[in-house]
């Protein structure tokens, strides 16, 4: 049922366009005669259509106009404002406020229906476009989450294609990232920077795929030459990574590079110092050493936490930016949370 | 009953798709409010209030043309005009006929109710 809103102090005439209203058979009238309660009523509540008349005590058509069109969300409502035939000039300031259209008086039944029927024509076609842009944006929001949601699921996959020649586990990304996180929160980083550590730091080890087996797998201790080759993983990761739009992969080529930097210069591959290494390495650096102490290899048993918290303690200012060390350490509980909830294996610790 | 010479009826009937009943009614209100009216013309040209004057010859304007009474819409569209332009020299005489128009007309429209 439409909701048609007349708004005339003249009884007569209410009386007329209420007949008029009736007689379309699909709409409701609403009458007001005083015109400030017929704008508080529209103000509260959205009609359909409103039919308001020019000359009124309180307030006059116009004015009526002029108010309602400021109200947020009566911008678009169809306004039909009934004018005598000789007011040009008040039609043409109606129409310069947000009159819809004109009802010439006396009022003719034909008429009226049309105009009507074509004012709430076009307000159910307004309406159904804003419906559609809804349902658009709503679209477009799924829509980019699910390319989002691939992206994440690619980048993860492609992680763990490195970690598949390396007998580390799937979850030692998920642990590292997890502990680079909870790093550049306590840090006071921004969520979205936070998320891009936890999204891009998995991949720090990707330059791997390149580093031959006989020294990615070896069990023993690497000779000085096998180390110089498995060193280039920093760079090789990086050049895997580099020149994307991705803001993710941008990072991820950063960290890829940066996270075997040491804080007293003595890391690899530039020797970078202190500041000068990019803050998302440096954080990389302190998740993926705690994260290797207390992981099971080949080569060597999981450590504790206890003695890989004190061995980072020990590496703060040398291996490790102290600042990183001083957060991780203060956020321990959440440390071993992670710890937990992602173990992967229950082997004894040193 | 005999066409009116006062207003046309028939033009009037077909403005409210042939609706007698709407008509009377609108006719019975007419005819009921028309001494108010009158008071408002009469109030306004006592005050020397032009607004007021302009706004009851506009009002009175729309019920006559309702009625399709021609010559009644046009002595309130004149005396409209003349309020409009802040002039009251020359509105009395305009306000009493119009007045006068709106009594025939309820007197009328009361004798066709009967």
């Amino acid at each position: 049922m439409n909701r048609i809103v007349i708004v005339d102090d003249s009884e007569i005439n209410l009386t007329l366009l209420n007949a008029l209203v009736v007689k379309l058979g699909d709409c409701q009238p609403l009458l007001f005669k005083d015109s400030l309660k017929g704008l508080a009523w529209c103000s509260e509540n959205l009609p359909d259509l409103i039919v308001v008349d020019f000359m009124m005590p309180e307030m006059d058509g116009i004015r009526f106009i002029q108010r309602l069109r400021a109200v947020a969300g009566r911008e678009e409502v169809p306004i039909l404002m009934i004018t005598g035939n000789d007011d040009k000039g008040v039609r043409y300031e109606a129409l310069q406020l947000g009159a819809t259209d004109f009802l010439t008086k006396p009022v003719d039944h034909i008429e009226f229906s049309a105009r009507v029927r074509n004012m709430l024509a076009l307000g159910a076609s307004r309406k159904k476009l804003a419906d559609k842009a809804i349902w658009l944006a709503e679209e477009v929001r799924k829509a980019t989450a699910a390319i989002h949601a691939r992206e994440q699921e690619l980048l993860f996959r492609m992680s763990r294609a490195a970690e598949f020649r390396d007998p580390e586990t799937g979850t030692h990304i998920q642990r590292m990232a997890h502990y680079s996180r909870l790093i550049a929160a306590r840090l006071g980083l921004s969520t979205a920077d936070q998320d891009l550590i936890l999204q891009a730091a998995p991949m720090h080890d990707i330059g791997k795929i390149g580093i031959p087996d006989g020294i990615l797998l070896k069990p023993g201790v690497l000779t000085r030459e096998e180390f110089q080759i498995m060193k280039t993983h920093a760079t090789l990761g990086y050049e895997l990574l580099a020149g994307s739009e991705s803001a993710i992969l941008q990072t991820a080529a950063s960290i890829a590079l940066s996270h075997h930097e040491k804080f007293d210069g003595s890391g690899y591959p530039a020797g970078l110092i202190g500041d000068a290494i990019p803050l998302f390495g440096r954080i990389v650096a302190v998740a993926d050493v705690f994260d290797a102490l207390t992981s099971e290899r080949p080569y060597k048993k999981a450590w504790s936490v206890e003695r890989a918290q004190a061995y980072l303690r020990e590496g703060g200012g040398g291996h490790f930016d102290p600042q990183c060390i001083k957060v991780f350490l203060q956020g321990w509980d959440e440390v071993l949370s992670i710890y937990e909830h992602y173990r992967d294996d229950k082997a004894p610790r040193l | 009953m005999a066409a009116s010479t006062l207003y046309d009826r028939a033009e009037a009937l077909e403005r409210l798709d042939g609706d007698v009943e709407l008509f009377d009614t609108l006719a019975g209100l007419f005819v009921a409010e028309s001494s108010g009216y009158c008071d408002a013309l009469t109030a306004a040209l006592a005050s020397a209030d032009a607004v007021a004057l302009r706004r009851e010859a506009h009002t009175v304007k729309s019920l006559l043309a309702t009625f399709s009474y021609e010559a009644g819409r046009e002595l309130a569209m004149r005396l409209e005009r003349l309020a409009e332009e802040g002039r009251l020299d020359g509105a009395e005489a305009l306000t009493l006929e119009l007045i006068d128009a709106v009594k025939r007309l309820a007197d009328e429209l009361a004798e066709e109710l009967v």
